[in-house]
């Protein structure tokens, strides 16, 4: 039995005899060429594979850095029969332990980043941005949402017919002075079967043409709008693209691809799912209801449209984005918006409903 | 020494037979697959596998590279590696909070905000570099021939101030004093490299390597002089003129250039290179590999369109149909995102197979060395080994071994 071996000392290459001496516990190397220099023997217990290859098998022993020995097939499966370890993994540089440490710290790390530092850090942003930033970085979301459902092949047109966009506006006007908000929202109608809403930051609200169609009445869709002011109101949409552009980073760096498109794309997804907290969601909520309450405007249409699309959601599957798909518990809020809600008139005349549901009717590009 | 008593078991040794060269490319073998396995485990593990596909890969090349009869051995761990970047992610997420703050702050204020993507700019180039030291070190820390570990030694700080140096007179000399700046970094690695106790040398001149840099520098400072001259505003330029071709063929003979030149001072850094008394030589064909990846470039350009055009041949049609509130957007954009991770891993698969194999291929069995029995008589290192792997280097993406 032959092979090659190097001691882990020089780079010495020593063709040897291989003995295996059982009783002793030992695998014993006698040079093959003459004159040569004496190599010390490897406890069998010790013998590890590093590496089988299409020789046989590289070998090394425990403990002894570098000791490396190449042999045949055939040696390597005698050998197998003596060396009782052969095919256990040779020791780690680092222990089960310390790996855990760091595993923990780095979990420790992320969470606290994800769940507390970066809320906060979001939260205040929101608060101390001054206004013209938000402006501009509402403007510059509402562009990269159209240009992100405009991948999929038709591109999004606003809804500009005038009539219907005049009263669009007027509605959005009572509901601000109603809700106290300092200036009235921006609003824009874009033309898209999806069934929701959004508020972005810098006073600007997006509704998609798909609610127009499935309110059945102008107040539900003034519900809406006190729902997406209420966000508005309470910086809700500045905190989200704070946090998003944080989350999008760490994604990023967790999937090693800080400057990659992912971190973009994520950041993108994350924008369009208006995924704000439970808290967020429900305080909205309150301020649409006082809202409504203030202005004089019926809340019920509000509660019947959250049911209708909890029944259409839940029966076709979380994959239809909805008013609802983002947002916690439907049940509960359609719940409270039926116990809180006030009776009151129509948000609309017919003559201004007939005009902001052929408000598609003239359409242009979206211009943010 | 005593043999045992009793009969002793001999077995016949298979050997293959040595490889001519001092320095070969045997492949192992298995590479496609090893690849394609990295790829959709790492994608199913969103990321966390890359670590372990890494060595792995890392593992192939190595033992790939027979030096007088006996293979390179890696013997880094998938577990090193995420470790190293366990141990980055706690620098790294303190810093990407403040970056993607400044982000946003650069939309409203682009003085401002441009002031600070400077200073973070300047931080990554730090960073970077420091990331590369540290790379290096370790990947030649877990490199073995014969049972003898590689090894660089030297401070990552000393580095960083001599490629700050460097950069800066390259900066102020507009570029010219370039391969001087390679030539003094390359330097100041391989004086510190060794494998056991034989030190490498390099000694290498940027003069020996102006006449190759200064090509694509004039044909870039051509197509800057030509773009001022002919005045051309490339943001609001509706119609392409004749003007805007001939500045992208500066551009693409530049980037040409450039490929040649990167490639002519690998083969003059592997010529001036020697450990101890073995001096390294090359006789790398340039042009060889050129042909190659421009070849494969030009083909996964050709791919790329016809795929995009079928692409978005399929979302039109999708676009068209309207099925449900929304459904087919949000199908068509997770369709797509899907499309692009898919072709994106299959292109580096294959870069790697075709491209990357042949360059290292080439790059092995055109190598020389003198004085080879020197080889025989190398004692192992006494340099300490870095415990952990390139965290950072990973986020960066430095070293594609």
């Amino acid at each position: 039995m032959r092979g090659r071996l190097n001691d882990g000392r020089t780079t010495a290459v020593h063709d040897v005899h291989l003995t295996v001496d059982p009783d002793a516990g030992q695998l014993r190397f006698e040079p093959a060429a003459d004159g040569a220099v004496r190599l010390e023997p490897w406890p069998l217990a010790d013998v590890r594979v590093v590496e089988r290859n299409g020789q046989g098998a590289r070998l090394t022993v425990g403990g002894w850095e570098g000791a490396r020995l190449q042999v045949g097939v055939e040696a390597r499966d005698f050998l197998a029969l003596h060396c009782p370890n052969l095919h256990r993994r040779p020791r780690a540089r680092w222990s089960g332990g310390r790996v855990a440490l760091w595993c923990l710290l780095a979990v420790v790390g992320l969470t606290g980043t994800l769940f507390v530092l970066l809320p906060r850090v979001a939260h205040q942003a929101a608060l101390v941005l001054p206004a013209s930033l938000e402006r501009q970085l509402g403007a510059s979301s509402e562009r990269g949402m159209v240009s992100m459902l405009t991948l999929g092949g038709t591109p999004i047109r606003r809804c500009v017919a005038p009539t219907g966009q005049a009263a669009l506006d007027r509605l959005g006007a009572r509901l601000a002075t109603a809700g106290g908000l300092a200036e009235a929202p921006r609003i824009a109608v874009l033309d898209s079967s999806i069934v929701n809403a959004f508020a972005l930051p810098g006073h600007r609200v997006l509704l998609f043409s798909g609610l127009l169609d499935r309110a059945e009445g102008p107040s539900a869709i003034a519900g809406i709008l006190g729902h997406e002011m209420g966000h508005v109101a309470h910086h809700d949409p500045t905190e989200a693209l704070v946090r998003n552009a944080g989350l999008g980073l760490l994604v990023g760096v967790a999937t090693g691809d800080l400057f990659g498109g992912s971190t973009a794309g994520i950041a993108t997804l994350l924008l369009t799912r208006n995924a704000y907290s439970r808290e967020a969601e429900r305080a909205a909520d309150g301020f649409a209801l006082t809202t409504l309450a203030a202005a004089g405007i019926e809340s019920l249409p509000l509660a019947r449209f959250y049911r209708r699309i909890g029944r259409e959601a839940a029966a076709s599957g979380a994959l239809v984005p909805s008013l609802l798909s983002t947002h916690p518990d439907p049940g509960d809020r359609q719940a409270r918006v039926e116990r809180e809600g006030h009776d009151g008139a129509p948000a609309m005349d017919d003559k201004d409903w007939q005009a902001l549901l052929r408000i598609c009717d003239k359409q242009a590009p979206d211009e943010p | 020494m005593t043999l045992a008593a009793d009969t002793p078991l001999a077995v016949p040794l298979s050997e293959p037979a040595p490889p001519s060269g001092p320095v070969r490319f045997m492949d192992r073998g298995g590479l496609f697959g090893l690849l394609v396995k990295n790829a959709v485990l790492t994608l199913v593990t969103f990321g966390i596998y890359r670590f372990w596909a890494r060595a792995a890969l890392r593992r192939y090349w190595w033992g790939s590279i027979v030096v007088a009869g006996d293979p390179l051995e890696y013997t880094g761990t998938g577990l090193e590696l995420f470790i190293g970047f366990l141990m980055f992610l706690g620098i790294m997420l303190p810093f990407g909070l403040v970056y993607g703050l400044t982000a946003l702050l650069q939309h409203a204020n682009p003085i401002i905000g441009g002031l600070l993507r400077l200073v973070e700019g300047l931080g990554f180039f730090v960073l970077i570099q420091f990331v590369t030291f540290r790379a290096r070190r370790y990947r030649l820390s877990r490199t073995l021939w014969r049972g003898v570990r590689a090894s660089q030694g030297g401070s990552s700080w000393a580095y960083l101030r001599l490629v700050i140096g460097w950069t800066l007179l390259s900066a102020i000399t507009l570029g010219i004093a370039y391969p001087w700046a390679r030539i003094a970094t390359t330097r100041y690695l391989m004086d510190r490299t060794a494998l056991g106790d034989l030190e490498a040398r390099f000694e290498g001149r940027g003069s020996d390597l102006i006449l190759a840099w200064i090509v694509p520098y004039v044909i870039f400072a051509g197509s800057i002089v030509l773009l001022i001259t002919l005045k051309i505003d490339t943001t609001k330029e509706a119609k392409p003129s004749p003007g805007i071709f001939l500045v992208g063929l500066g551009y693409l003979t530049w980037l040409f250039g450039l490929l040649v030149y990167f490639l002519i001072e690998l083969r003059y850094t592997i010529r001036k290179t020697r450990f101890g008394e073995v001096q390294i030589g090359s006789l790398l064909s340039v042009g060889g590999l050129i042909a190659r990846i421009v070849g494969f470039g030009i083909a996964a350009w050709l791919v790329l369109v016809v795929a995009m055009v079928a692409i978005i041949g399929l979302f039109m049609g999708l676009g068209g149909v309207h099925a449900g509130a929304g459904a087919s957007q949000t199908l068509s954009i997770i369709a797509s995102v899907v499309a692009f991770v898919i072709a994106f891993g299959l292109f580096n698969i294959l870069r790697i197979f075709w491209i990357d194999r042949a360059i290292v291929r080439q790059i092995c069995d055109t190598m020389s060395m003198t004085n080879v029995d020197r080889l025989d008589r190398i004692g192992q290192s006494t340099a300490p080994m870095p415990s952990a792997g390139e965290g950072m280097a990973d986020a960066f993406d430095i070293g594609a071994f």
